[in-house]
């Protein structure tokens, strides 16, 4: 039995027809004309959408502790928020980095991996305190208050566990593009919007792309400090630990593969499509990547850590213990808000008024 | 024969002279300004006075300006008739095309209307109507109507000046705007306005300092932990799909100031003009 054979218009999906006259497709709902090659060529582009992601990663990442390693470290554990702090017992660490509860030891650190690599802190306490103070400078809608009533010198170094993916990405990727050419005569203006399938494949690689291994730390709060420099990592040695406080992973390297492989496939999607020129649009329409090689090691990242409360809300502030970077977010003085408002909002509109009258008066 | 040929000349000549005089006194003789209420609108002496400047200015512009008072108590269709009549009647105008215009007020029914004829149409466009009832009704409406007469006359002889010119007063088209005078400065909704602006600048200003103040934000790219020279673009492909066009019209300049509306009066005379209450 004979089969009809039916082509989707890429403008607004109807069927195509052949034109006889002249030798194109013809969409009779939106009357686009398309060449019969460009069609097919397009077609094929679709097609190769249907690969699906592959991403396999390696799951090796740790290895265990061995004998002696971990004499001396205790494991703490905090009665309100459920984080779990490793430290060494002369540390004497008494309260919660992450909730400022008192912590309790529970006992020897013992079961679970020892971490392949740690950068060391690189910024000490005054460094983190500084930062912290100039970090609050210029904020106009800060309230005086927050200023005064800080307990700064609970700041404490904590390092945080994460998962590092490596791995080399096989990728395609479809864009739509456009091209715009503009004139006019006497009676109307033109636009004429030219449409494009482009498609780019290649391969890029990533090296250590870190997702935070602890549930306890707000992802969204160690994504701000991040870039981190993986040149200065060493080998982990117990004695990093001494004087701070170390965390232990609590989502492992599987659950974190997800957010991984996400920020893996952005990058690659935005990394094609930069090789995408002259035109006056670009959008990503679909995209398949391959994983391979994915490889992924467990490390510790020195974090300088601030917890506060202020008017009932707790703010949670952290600094790259290797660059200095600081983040948090601060409260907002609804009362200078307003008056802000007031005061330039008046001044706008007394301006505003002013201009107005003298155009009419002029 | 020499002698009463001389004469005779003379005689032509002094006639002629007198001729052409008494044509002046004709026209200076017709009065401008009539008024046949019961009790007389103006004063005996604003009244002269009245009729002295609009004779000044009609022989000025060359243009007859000329003003009726009544109390019949017409309707607008009824009074516009009235007017073309008076003035074609009353043989006002200037030359071939009688050029002028009358003022009708009807006290009984609280009304005028402005009849134009010959170049009147040209130089007292629907714009120059409407110029000209706005002026008109913020006098009548405080009851000052000399002021209002010669305010129509003066306004009247301007516009016979600049369609003398080649420019009749016609709105946006000969990009006029309205004397301060006419249309108030609207500070109510100049004011309204600017507090519209002062609140968004003011939302604007705080909106920004408030954003200062976050720093947390998820990451969804992996931007910087790409490995330096990995990239490799293998293959690509651009095809070109379809093109459409569109098109937008241009904005026309709209010349709603498009002249005069005529009509023809009783006379078959063509007129213009228009009206308004007070």
């Amino acid at each position: 039995m004979a089969e009809l054979f039916e082509y989707k218009c890429p403008n607004c999906g109807g069927s195509l027809q052949f034109d006889g006259g002249s030798q194109k497709l013809k969409c009779p709902y939106c009357d686009s004309e398309i060449d019969v090659e460009a069609l097919s060529a397009y077609d094929e582009e679709l097609n190769k959408d249907q690969a699906k992601d592959e991403m396999d990663w390696q799951q090796d990442a740790g290895t265990e502790w061995g004998v002696g390693e971990t004499d001396g470290m205790k494991v703490y554990v905090c009665k309100s928020c459920g984080g779990e702090i490793i430290a060494e017992e002369a540390a004497g660490a008494t309260k919660c980095p992450y909730c400022d509860n008192p912590i309790v030891m529970k006992g020897a650190f013992t079961g679970s991996l020892k971490p392949d690599f740690i950068i060391p802190f690189k910024k000490d306490k005054n460094q983190a305190k500084e930062a912290y103070l100039r970090h609050l400078e210029g904020k106009k809608l800060l309230p005086k208050v927050f200023r005064d009533q800080n307990h700064i010198d609970e700041i404490k170094g904590v390092y945080v566990p994460f998962w590092l993916y490596d791995c080399d990405v096989d990728a395609r990727v479809r864009y739509q593009a456009t091209k715009t050419r503009s004139w006019s005569d006497s009676n109307n203006n033109y636009v004429e919007t030219s449409y494009f399938a482009v498609s780019r494949e290649g391969n890029i690689g990533f090296d250590n792309v870190p997702v935070d291994g602890s549930v306890a730390m707000p992802d969204d709060l160690m994504q701000s400090i991040e870039p981190y420099d993986f040149s200065d990592a060493v080998d982990f040695k117990t004695a990093y630990l001494a004087g701070y406080l170390a965390d232990k992973y609590t989502v492992n390297a599987e659950d974190s593969i997800a957010a991984a492989n996400a920020r893996i496939k952005r990058s690659t999607e935005d990394a094609f499509r930069d090789t995408v020129r002259g035109y006056s649009s670009v959008s990503t329409e679909a995209s398949s990547i391959r994983i391979s090689n994915g490889d992924t090691k467990y490390a510790l990242y020195p974090v300088w850590i601030l917890n506060t409360t202020y008017d009932g809300q707790k703010y949670t502030f952290a600094m790259n213990g290797q660059t200095g970077k600081i983040v948090g977010n601060l409260p907002v003085d609804k009362g200078a808000f307003w008056r802000n408002f007031g005061l330039i909002g008046g001044i706008a509109a007394a301006a505003a008024f002013a201009v107005q009258a003298l155009a009419y008066v002029l | 024969m020499k002698k009463t040929k001389r004469l005779f000349i003379i005689l032509l000549m002094l006639t002629l002279v007198l001729m052409s005089f008494s044509f002046a006194f004709a026209t200076s003789e017709i009065d401008r300004y009539t008024d046949i209420s019961g009790d007389k609108l103006l004063a005996e002496s604003d009244a002269e006075a009245l009729n002295e400047y609009l004779e000044k200015l009609s022989d000025a512009s060359v243009f007859d300006i000329t003003i009726h008072v009544m109390e019949e108590g017409l309707d607008d269709e009824t009074l516009m008739y009235y007017a073309d009549d008076y003035y074609d009647v009353a043989g006002y105008g200037y030359g071939e095309r009688y050029d002028g215009c009358i003022l009708v007020v009807d006290l009984e029914e609280g009304s005028w209307w402005i009849s134009t004829c010959g170049f009147g149409e040209t130089a007292i466009t629907d714009f120059g109507i409407e110029n000209l009832n706005s002026t008109l009704y913020s006098y009548f409406s405080e009851g000052d109507f000399l002021e209002g007469f010669m305010a129509f006359a003066d306004r009247v002889a301007e516009f016979v000046a600049m369609a003398d010119e080649g420019t009749p007063y016609d709105g946006p088209a000969t990009g006029e705007r309205p004397e301060p005078g006419e249309t108030p400065f609207n500070a109510g909704a100049k004011a309204g306005s600017s507090v519209v602006i002062g609140a968004l600048v003011g939302l604007l200003s705080s909106g920004r300092k408030k954003g200062k103040l976050t720093s947390v934000h998820n990451e969804t790219r992996a931007n910087n932990y790409t490995r330096p020279g990995s990239m490799n673009v293998t293959g690509g492909r651009d095809v070109f799909l379809y093109r459409n066009v569109t098109a937008t019209a241009k904005p026309k300049n709209n010349n709603s100031g498009g002249g005069s509306t005529t009509h023809r009066s009783s006379s078959g005379r063509s007129h213009g003009g228009g009206g308004g209450h007070f």
